[in-house]
């Protein structure tokens, strides 16, 4: 497949860059949403999605071993001080044609760790699709509940709370077909991409 | 009417059996479940059959000394407690008891 025709959208051009959060937008059937994320145009965040983006960098500034009450989740992690851990390192699946990128908060071999400062509920398909990204090894997803605490308008702790755990599924693969299909849906949807970029008044 | 109440017996009868052997099914469930209760850590637990979400049972045993922890409130606030004990601190005057409830997830069962 050639994009070469899309070459400024660099989540089209050289491959179609899939990820957790246009499967979001697939299964919403959100077409608009989709086009607004590959040629990556930026929306406002909502109040709760800025404490989120800033309870997230607090976590990889100060390192999640500052988290208050992170004493209680490292055996459930299994982590201990030689375990090699990654914060926010992309991962790449690369197909012919399409690239799933994910970029898990937190993870080793074995685990994968999410940081939620918003609700809970609704992430047990992100962190199943993170246990594929990283390998088959990865049984393990854990989602945890993290508080940020301001002192005025300055965040200056966050504080972990209730944590939920999912196990690998034992139909895992099935995200290679999803991923297929979703790229195969985009491609076969380029001339309504082509109209929307003609109406937004985006050049090619 | 008499064959109608025959019937009813046969019904009834059948009924009583399943209501023991349900019975012996949830008390089995529950003997399970208060083994899983000890060995999982997390709040909540999930694979492809199954969710497992801890309760919090919270019991008031000296209200003075939580309120006086808890500080600025006149009466203990509950998600204050839960809150408290999810980051690793415990509430003086309160316990919580912990009981798991399990959720079945159709698709996986089979």
């Amino acid at each position: 497949m050639d994009f070469s025709k899309y070459k400024k959208f660099r989540r089209i051009y050289p491959k179609l860059r899939l990820s957790w959060t246009l499967y979001l937008l697939y299964i919403r059937r959100d077409w608009v949403g989709i086009w607004n994320y590959l040629i990556g145009s930026y929306s406002p965040g909502t109040k709760s999605q800025n404490i989120g983006i800033e309870t997230h960098e607090w976590i990889k500034k100060k390192g999640y071993k500052k988290i208050l009450g992170i004493d209680r989740l490292l055996p459930i992690f299994e982590l201990k001080e030689s375990t090699p851990v990654k914060q926010e390192k992309k991962i790449i699946k690369d197909y012919d044609y399409y690239s799933i990128v994910s970029i898990p908060d937190l993870y080793t071999e074995k685990i994968v760790v999410d940081w939620k400062s918003g609700k809970m509920n609704g992430y047990e398909q992100q962190m199943q699709l993170y246990m594929w990204m990283i390998g088959k090894d990865c049984e393990n997803g854990f989602l945890v509940a993290t508080k940020p605490i301001y002192k005025g308008d300055k965040l200056k702790t966050v504080q972990a709370g209730k944590v939920f755990q999912y196990r690998r599924s034992e139909k895992s693969d099935i995200w290679e077909n999803v991923f297929e299909t979703i790229a195969q849906d985009i491609i076969n949807n380029l001339k309504n991409f082509d109209k929307y970029l003609a109406e937004s008044g985006c050049d090619i | 009417m008499d064959e109608l109440l025959i019937k009813l017996k046969t019904i009834l009868r059948e009924e009583d059996k399943f209501q023991d052997a349900l019975k012996n099914i949830r008390l089995s469930k529950d003997a399970i479940l208060e083994k899983l209760n000890e060995m999982i850590k997390v709040d909540n637990f999930a694979n492809d059959f199954v969710t497992l979400r801890k309760k919090a049972k919270i019991s008031v045993v000296n209200e003075q000394m939580a309120v006086d922890f808890l500080k600025d409130v006149k009466q203990i606030d509950r998600q204050k407690v839960e809150d408290y004990y999810y980051s690793g601190k415990e509430v003086p005057g309160v316990d919580i008891e912990l009981k798991l409830v399990a959720y079945k997830k159709k698709n996986g069962l089979f």
